[in-house]
């Protein structure tokens, strides 16, 4: 089934700038209604009100972190399948066996780039 | 942060009392260096630099970026050939991915500030707890003096005068 490039993306990162290459990058693959936050707590707000299609979060974040916004995500029933990934600088094996354990679909290591964001996403939610 | 004045016969061992004097000693030389200001005074310098840095490398990166989304987008509007189009696009993730040294970096000095957070405090606390006194350092010379009066590294952003500034007084 082919993507629908008109699904809400979810970014969320405290780093604006990350924010913006990160939007830089999903407009240049085609998806045009993309919103952001700036840590777990809005960005748990926001999909209350607005079903996304798909999840961008980094890990280190506050009030609320990616990992906590991930586990809050899985625990609501209205959300808890929204696919997810963690963009994060946390690389260590305890960090990526609790995200998986937490229900993360995919997992990206920071600094990213243009065609491994493109190949973990496809992954999730197909190809693109 | 205050250091006791009065001298205080510790009950601790011996080397440990000795190292906790070490400390107290270069704080108390810190407190000299910048003509008696409070310890607290020279942490929140630094801080503040560090702060400055998140926000300049910040500015910097969204400038980066602006060019990089204007070039794409004089690419998407010029009728350049198929050969170009993906050279360009390539050249400009290139720059959006170097971009995210910020967010690394930015997250290194945040670690820095929270651990010299930690530092300060316990500093402050180890140097009640102790009532360790410390000792007057060696008088720096003259030529110490004026140098590290004349030695401040960069001026805060906010702070930074212009170079119409700069003239004037050269001038």
């Amino acid at each position: 089934m082919a993507v629908d490039m008109n699904m809400p993306i979810l970014i969320v990162d405290d780093f604006r700038t990350m924010l913006r290459i990160l939007e830089g990058f999903l407009r240049q693959y085609g998806f045009t209604d993309i919103d952001d936050a700036t840590d777990g707590q809005k960005a748990l707000e926001l999909m209350k009100r607005k079903k996304y299609g798909l999840v961008l979060s980094d890990w280190n974040m506050e009030p609320m972190s990616g990992f906590d916004l991930l586990k809050a995500v899985r625990a609501n029933p209205a959300i808890q399948t929204v696919p997810f990934i963690l963009i994060t600088a946390e690389s260590k094996p305890d960090n990526i066996i609790a995200a998986k354990q937490a229900g993360v679909n995919n997992y990206i290591v920071k600094p990213l780039s243009a065609v491994t964001l493109k190949e973990k996403m496809s992954t999730v939610i197909g190809k693109f | 942060m205050m250091l006791e004045n009065e001298h205080y016969e510790s009950r601790l061992p011996g080397d440990i009392y000795s190292e906790i004097k070490e400390i107290c000693n270069v704080v108390k030389e810190i407190q000299q260096e910048t003509s008696g200001i409070m310890y607290n005074r020279k942490m929140a310098d630094t801080t503040a630099q560090l702060n400055d840095v998140l926000q300049s490398t910040e500015n910097a990166t969204n400038t980066i970026l602006d060019a990089a989304t204007a070039i794409k987008k004089i690419s998407d509007g010029i009728n350049s050939s198929q050969e170009h189009k993906p050279q360009i696009e390539n050249h400009v993730n290139a720059i959006y991915e170097a971009c995210t040294f910020q967010d690394i970096t930015g997250q290194r000095i945040q670690r820095v500030l929270k651990h010299m957070s930690l530092l300060e405090e316990r500093l402050i606390k180890l140097s009640k707890t102790a009532k360790v006194s410390a000792e007057n350092p060696s008088p720096s010379t003259p030529d110490d003096v004026e140098n590290s009066a004349l030695t401040n590294g960069p001026a805060l952003t906010a702070d930074t005068p212009s170079q119409a500034d700069i003239d004037k007084l050269f001038d």
